[in-house]
């Protein structure tokens, strides 16, 4: 509702602000918030003034929970609350890199064929069409044996120009194929999603009205239409995060994911499952962990599907 | 007795923003067999009214916070319970709303859905309840009803539909009909049939109707009675004869005045700001009160009449704009798989010329080709053949790049201000980036100061540099996509439906803004637009058009007086008239 003000300059109330406004009220919503953070905090932050996760001491195997290991430690004698704190920081910058990359391939994708429209549309969804009709797992697996090739060549570059501790560059390359090869192939459906919104978005008269106005097709595109199909875009990839947990977990599991001895929740969910009868908690405690990001995420990503639903701000 | 009495009806919604008096103290009644208006614009809480006696309102948020419907004097419609109140709806009260195209289920026959009231309320067989389905199509004028009832909606044409629609609440003969803008999304020509329709079936039944609407010449032409309602309260209620000759409350005063007709003189229309003062208290309660300096004003305006500029005869003088054969085809269909390609001739060998400092009205029925017009002048769309002469060059065969000089110097206007600005830029940005673009202004302190001044110049203010579009009522988001027009300092504007969308106080505020700027600017428009009272009102020429072609042109008086195409003269005949004289003939 428009309110009159006397000659006074006020800051208008754009749609990301509502959507801030409507977001603070929804309480799972904030709550999930702040659980991720808590995660983040734990995983990024905590887990520098933990113990040594990959240090094995064979002779306190399957230690109960005590003061020095607080959830006890595994087969090897590995402090398990260090390697769900490190596993952690795997799992959660796959959800985000993998995110990331897919979001940033998906709407230029997405928003330049549903823009263009006619010949070049056709081709790139086709294009898109393929790869979704080969299944993912089969494409991620393939797409991250090729780029681990490469990350023996990379390890030794980074050590040899940067400097970097060995080690620690090695895990490093050993994780980064799989973050890009679920982000290279997670993009096809939001890029999709694009570009449906962006066929209703280019139909909308202030787009014809800019056309009108001489202003270019890039700034078209870039100033007047994506913003607007950014709401959905960001609903859906909250959403994927977990996916992408998911199948990090997934391939981990399969052991085809992250190595020994570096760890991720997935990792530790596999070492937990040979010892399901008599170590329960071996399975439970990074299960525990994983679940309780999942669930954030997905309520995050219903509040924010709320907040930004254009539809409650039209008028 | 009256058949239906409201007396003290309150509706409020409930949200978090606060407390709406969307229908507030309203009382009125209505006959057996009589027809009343309700007039009022968006939100004025008509159609409220006439969802809460059904109880067809989602509550929570809505809640009847007093008041009593007494229908035919001993039910009282707000405390029946559910199975009753359903009983009662479809059966003895009836509704038909306003969109024909999304009320009929597309999966259904016309005749299953005619047929379906009776077999709900009643207790026949499948066979007399379809000879009764058929028997009241044919009543509303569908032809060929028997051949015609086995088809789905999507063969019949708007019309059709809401005949159909209206034959569906017919069919089990109420007593009262609950019209919610039937006519709205219909061409002049379809209205006045259907309004015809209204009125024989009412004399043939016996059926009263209940006529909600925002068009003060449609409630001329059908109603017996009309009741006026404005933020909620009815304002005054009154026979037509009576509100229209007489009208006591300075709104309905208003709001006949700002009505263009045939018959408008004024230059500048009043608007209902000239006639009522509007005071609203902390509580939500309005006082209304009628200017003192009313009459005054009126009559300054009285004397800014236009002098008979709109008889002269076309000018010889060098056009601004020609358009000469000007055709445009879209072709669908012949995708990959070689469908065959379907032609639709939007436009169809359209001639016009528009001399600079005028305006040229394009009038035209739905789909007939108007809008396509504007827009391949514009080059929006691209014109299938025939030429574009703009100031001396050939627009339609200009490169992208050439047209960009063009862009500058000629803009359009759309129908609808809710889509027509980015809802993410502020007023600032949708305003300055033209500037930018095209290098008006020097720095950005000199493009600010010009948006200032285009924002006083349309009516708003600096005030309102930060704001969102969706901050805006309506009418103010109008009045800034002229601002944004106006940036890149055109001469030459396209006026596409731009006042269709808008209740009548604001369409006289824009069109008198647009007429401001004609004079102040010497702007040339091209005005498209159904609605022919407006056209009259902002146009030197009009030209007809229909189904692709121009039927007619000439100068605006002329062109109203004495038509000379047939299509011409029924258009101007379906156009309800609320003039005195037609509505003394009518009322005997």
């Amino acid at each position: 509702m428009p309110k009159e003000t006397a000659g006074v300059t006020k800051h208008g109330s754009s749609l990301w602000k509502d959507a801030r406004h409507r977001m603070a009220q929804n309480k799972f919503a904030m709550a999930s918030l702040g659980v991720i953070a808590l995660m983040i905090l734990f995983c990024f932050v905590f887990a520098w003034f933990c113990k040594d996760p990959n240090k094995v001491n064979l002779v306190n195997k399957f230690a109960p929970f005590s003061g020095e290991h607080w959830f006890g430690t595994d087969a090897l004698g590995r402090d398990l609350f260090a390697r769900i704190l490190y596993g952690g920081q795997v799992s959660i910058l796959v959800g985000l890199i993998a995110t990331a990359v897919s979001v940033a391939i998906g709407i230029v994708y997405g928003a330049v064929s549903g823009f263009a429209g006619g010949r070049i549309d056709a081709v790139m969804m086709r294009v898109v069409d393929t790869l979704l009709a080969i299944p993912f797992l089969v494409l991620v697996i393939v797409l991250q044996a090729t780029l681990s090739t490469f990350s023996g060549d990379a390890t030794n570059w980074i050590v040899e120009s940067w400097g970097w501790d060995k080690e620690f560059t090695g895990r490093l390359t050993n994780v980064v194929p799989l973050f890009f090869a679920l982000g290279l192939l997670g993009w096809l459906t939001l890029s999709r999603i694009v570009r449906a919104q962006v066929l209703s978005i280019k139909e909308r008269e202030f787009v014809e009205a800019a056309v009108a106005l001489g202003y270019s097709k890039a700034r078209i595109l870039f100033r007047h239409v994506v913003p607007n199909v950014l709401g959905p875009t960001i609903v859906y990839s909250t959403l994927t995060v977990p996916g992408f947990i998911m199948y990090e977990a997934i391939l981990s599991f399969l052991g085809l994911g992250v190595e020994s001895p570096n760890s991720s929740w997935g990792v530790l969910i596999k070492e937990g499952a040979n010892f399901l009868e008599t170590e329960v908690q071996l399975l439970l405690l990074p299960g525990l962990f994983f679940s309780l990001t999942l669930f954030s995420l997905n309520f995050l990503g219903d509040g924010l599907r709320d907040a930004l639903d254009v539809k409650a701000s039209k008028d | 007795m009256s058949l239906l009495e409201i007396k003290n009806l309150k509706t409020y919604f409930h949200t978090r923003a606060g407390t709406t008096r969307a229908v507030d103290d309203v009382s009125f009644s209505i006959d057996k067999g009589e027809i009343v208006g309700v007039v009022g614009e968006s939100g004025s809480g008509k159609s409220v009214t006439c969802h809460t006696m059904l109880g067809l309102l989602p509550s929570p948020p809505a809640k009847v916070e007093g008041g009593a419907v007494t229908f035919d004097d001993d039910d009282e419609l707000l405390h029946l319970s559910p199975p009753i109140l359903r009983a009662i709806r479809g059966k003895r009260i009836s509704m038909i709303f306003q969109d024909p195209m999304s009320c009929l289920n597309p999966y259904l026959t016309i005749l299953d859905q005619v047929a379906e009231p009776i077999l709900t309320h009643e207790n026949v067989s499948r066979e007399e309840a379809e000879r009764r389905a058929i028997e009241m199509m044919k009543k509303v004028g569908i032809r060929d009803a028997e051949q015609r009832a086995h088809s789905h909606p999507h063969e019949f044409s708007g019309g059709m539909r809401q005949r159909a629609m209206i034959a569906m609440a017919l069919v089990t003969n109420p007593d009262l009909l609950l019209a919610d803008e039937p006519t709205t999304a219909l061409d002049v020509t379809v209205q006045a049939r259907i309004l015809q329709i209204l009125r024989g079936l009412r004399d043939d039944l016996g059926v009263a109707v209940l006529f909600v609407t925002h068009d003060l010449g449609v409630v001329a032409d059908v109603a017996d009675r009309v009741v006026v309602m404005y933020r909620g309260k009815v304002v005054e209620q009154g026979s037509v004869l009576s509100i229209f000759e007489n009208p006591s409350h300075p709104y309905v005063k208003g709001l006949l005045a700002c009505r263009p007709t045939f018959e408008t003189k004024y230059r500048i229309l009043p608007t209902v700001d000239d006639f009522l003062e509007t005071e609203e208290a902390p509580d939500g309660s309005l006082t209304l009160r009628e200017r003192p300096d009313a009459a005054d004003r009126l009559a300054e305006l009285e004397k800014q009449v236009a002098t008979d500029e709109h008889t002269e005869a076309l000018p010889t003088t060098e056009p601004l704009l020609e358009v000469k054969d000007l055709k445009v085809h879209f072709t669908s269909g012949g995708g990959f798989l070689g469908k065959p390609k379907e032609t639709v001739k939007a436009v169809d060998g359209v001639d016009l010329s528009i001399p600079k400092g005028k305006t040229l009205g394009l009038v035209g029925e739905s789909g007939c080709g108007k809008t396509t017009i504007g827009r391949a002048i514009l080059r929006l769309v691209r014109p299938t053949s025939g030429s574009i002469r703009y100031d001396g060059a050939n627009l339609a065969s200009l490169n992208p790049d050439a047209m960009l000089a063009y862009r500058k110097r000629m803009q359009i206007i759309f129908q609808d201000p809710y889509a027509s600005l980015n809802p993410r830029l502020t007023i600032e940005q949708a305003l300055t980036e033209p500037l930018a673009v095209h290098r008006i202004g020097s720095g950005s302190s000199d493009r600010r100061d010009r948006v200032v001044s285009l924002l006083e110049e349309v009516g708003l203010s600096s005030a309102h540099l930060l704001r969102y579009p969706h901050e805006f009522s309506g009418g103010q988001r109008q009045r800034l996509c002229v601002a944004r027009a106006l940036a890149v300092e055109p001469e030459f504007i396209v006026c596409d439906e731009c006042v269709s969308a808008m209740d009548v106080s604001v369409q006289a505020q824009v069109l008198n803004l647009l007429n401001e700027l004609q004079e102040s600017r010497s702007l040339t428009y091209l005005f498209i637009s159904h609605d022919l009272s407006v056209v009259k009102f902002v146009s030197d020429h009009v030209a007809v058009m229909q189904a692709g072609r121009i039927v007619e042109t000439n100068c605006a008086e002329d062109l109203y007086r004495n038509p000379k195409e047939t299509y011409t003269q029924e258009l101007l005949d379906a156009v309800p008239k609320a003039d005195l004289k037609t509505l003394r003939k009518r009322s005997g």
